[in-house]
């Protein structure tokens, strides 16, 4: 499997404490059955701004280690942006990775407020030759609130990346019933953990598999799990499915 | 500083976010107008003028801009308290040219202007309390005041007295680019809402938008505690932490949102690799590549000294050029974050 979203880096944000953390969390994906990782710490401007350069160095030493201690794990670059009307232009200028090098650009909203340019961003960040990656959906109030907003992401020609994490209720009921409507709507694009800490999502990892088997099938969860993700990895365009329009609802 | 500039004192907080999100939506509104004299009052007392305004002039100034937060609510004053600095000289007695012992005095602005614990935010106090703060807004000293300012800082944000109560905010608004009301949940009247912005209107404010204030948002509304746990206020500010923010369009501004609509999947633009500032020739962009490789695997293998002087050496020697082969060195953190990895077992 390809872990698209970790924040397995230590020590560059609130993910991995020390690099004791970072082995620990990488060993236990190993056992969930992971291969491939790509560690996409936050860039928050003004709070967490490791620029590619950095995470390059620390990753490569990181690999180094796995290599010899024979953990057949490989390590992509990558960030978690922080939305701002700046981020495209620091996508362009190489300070923000996109993951694992290609085209794919993974960046997260508010969880709880509003954010108005999230159009014009999608819009500049495709207008410039990338392709925004929008990070766990499922977790946004405007999302929970209104689905609908979410096919509107994937019309303009945004992906969208739920978190393995959300189908056992890890982020509350509203996460876990969005992420479901969103499933049903054919809306979800890549799974990633978003692994903070050791001891929390890798271990939890059979059970959610389980779940995930049982909503959507082998097959379906194959495909978001690693086909779509490979394409990240070797930066192709692909097309997924249309999604499915999603009714408001009026009583909630 | 009073910890209620949450944005400062708790950037983490999902406050804070809230601001942030306040602050890049207020610029967004107002990309293509001017937008350097923003204007926050609200229709009776207590809303929670000063507090927004607190913390929006901290997330404006956290992202390096020259900021000035003008108390000129001076009837109840409370900008200094909060950020703990004295009351005189300040916008009353610059305008009434009267010091804090009734003297005449003639004031210059930079006089009344003092520096605050945030960086890049400078806050102009209110002064004594004149007994006609009213008649002080109509003089031209604070036309005047206004012009110097937007010369010197980047940002204006007043704090103005609540406009149903008295005409101070309305005569404010006429000068600044824009207004932004603050309401409160389950207390502002829709009338009094209306009145006000009848109000600003009618001398030609330009009202931009309302924030919701004091929302209660429900504890399960925050389950992603493990993103933000740590980061939480302490108890005192239970309270002050169920604000949210919500930005409802009053008037014709109106983000684009038709034109890509319909567009089909990812398809880049093409123009947009003519640009001609980024294009630069494949060769040159290898060597980069190559030599950013080289670079890294330097720091791994520890040699980093030598590498050191190296690429300061080059840097120097590019300095001034379009595109610069070697930007930067690996920051003293990620430095720190190597050694230890590479002494890891």
């Amino acid at each position: 499997m390809i872990d698209i979203h970790t924040h397995i880096l230590p020590n560059i944000d609130d993910g991995s404490a020390s690099i004791d953390e970072t082995f620990k969390m990488l060993h236990e994906a190993y056992e969930a059955g992971f291969t491939e990782i790509c560690a996409t710490s936050h860039y928050i401007e003004g709070q967490y701004e490791f620029n590619s350069l950095d995470r390059k160095c620390i990753i490569k030493a990181l690999q180094k280690k796995l290599d010899q201690e024979e953990t057949s794990i490989k390590l992509y670059n990558g960030a978690e942006a922080y939305i701002s009307e700046e981020m495209p232009e620091l996508v362009k200028e190489g300070i923000i990775p996109t993951i694992a090098n290609s085209k794919y650009v993974l960046f997260e909203l508010p969880l709880n407020s509003k954010v108005m340019y999230i159009d014009d961003v999608i819009e500049r960040l495709i207008g410039m030759g990338n392709i925004p990656i929008i990070a766990h959906p499922e977790r946004y109030r405007i999302v929970q609130e209104n689905s609908s907003i979410a096919i509107d992401w994937i019309m303009q020609g945004a992906f969208l990346q739920a978190n393995y994490a959300s189908i056992v209720g890890r982020y509350g009921n509203d996460s876990k019933e969005t992420l479901l409507k969103l499933l049903d709507a054919n809306a979800i694009h890549f799974l990633g953990t978003d692994t903070h800490r050791k001891n929390s999502i890798y271990v939890k990892m059979d059970d959610i598999i389980k779940e995930f088997k049982k909503k959507i099938g082998d097959d379906r969860l194959k495909i978001l799990s690693e086909t779509n993700p490979r394409n990240v990895l070797n930066s192709i365009e692909f097309e997924p499915a249309l999604p499915k329009k999603i009714k408001k609802k009026l009583f909630r | 500083m009073k910890k209620e500039v949450i944005t400062q004192a708790d950037p983490k907080s999902p406050v804070s976010e809230v601001f942030r999100a306040l602050r890049t939506n207020l610029q967004f509104m107002n990309r293509f107008g001017k937008s350097q004299t923003i204007l926050i009052t609200s229709t009776v007392q207590a809303e929670g003028k000063s507090w927004v305004s607190a913390n929006l002039a901290t997330a404006y100034a956290q992202t390096g801009r020259k900021v000035i937060l003008i108390d000129a609510d001076m009837r109840k004053p409370r900008q200094h308290k909060i950020f703990s600095l004295k009351m005189c000289p300040g916008l009353s007695n610059y305008l009434s040219e009267v010091n804090e012992l009734g003297r005449r005095e003639k004031f210059s602005y930079m006089d009344c202007i003092q520096k605050t614990e945030v960086e890049n935010l400078s806050l102009l106090p209110s002064g004594n309390i004149p007994p006609n703060p009213s008649e002080l807004l109509l003089t031209e000293k604070l036309e005047e005041l206004l012009k110097e300012l937007e010369n010197e800082f980047e940002v204006i944000i007043f704090d103005g007295a609540p406009c149903l109560l008295v005409t101070d905010s309305t005569i404010i608004s006429r000068m600044v680019d824009s207004t932004v009301l603050v309401v409160s949940h389950k207390y502002t009247k829709v009338d009094d809402l209306k009145e006000a912005k009848k109000r600003i209107k009618s001398v030609g404010g330009k009202l931009i938008g309302v924030v919701l204030n004091r929302v209660e948002i429900s504890s399960k509304k925050y389950a992603d505690k493990y993103y933000y746990a740590n980061n939480m206020m302490p108890s005192t500010n239970v309270k002050r932490a169920k604000h949210r923010e919500s930005n409802e369009e009053v008037e014709e501004v109106k983000p684009r949102k038709e034109s890509s609509r319909e567009r089909e999947y990812i398809k880049p633009k093409k123009e947009m690799k003519e640009d001609k500032e980024y294009t630069r020739p494949k060769q040159e962009k290898h060597e980069d590549k190559k030599r950013e490789e080289k670079i890294i695997q330097d720091y791994i293998d520890d040699k980093v000294e030598d590498t050191e002087r190296k690429i300061m050496e080059e840097i120097e020697k590019e300095k001034g050029k379009r595109f610069a082969t070697v930007k930067e060195v690996p920051s003293d953190k990620a430095r720190e974050i190597l050694e230890s990895i590479n002494n890891y077992k």
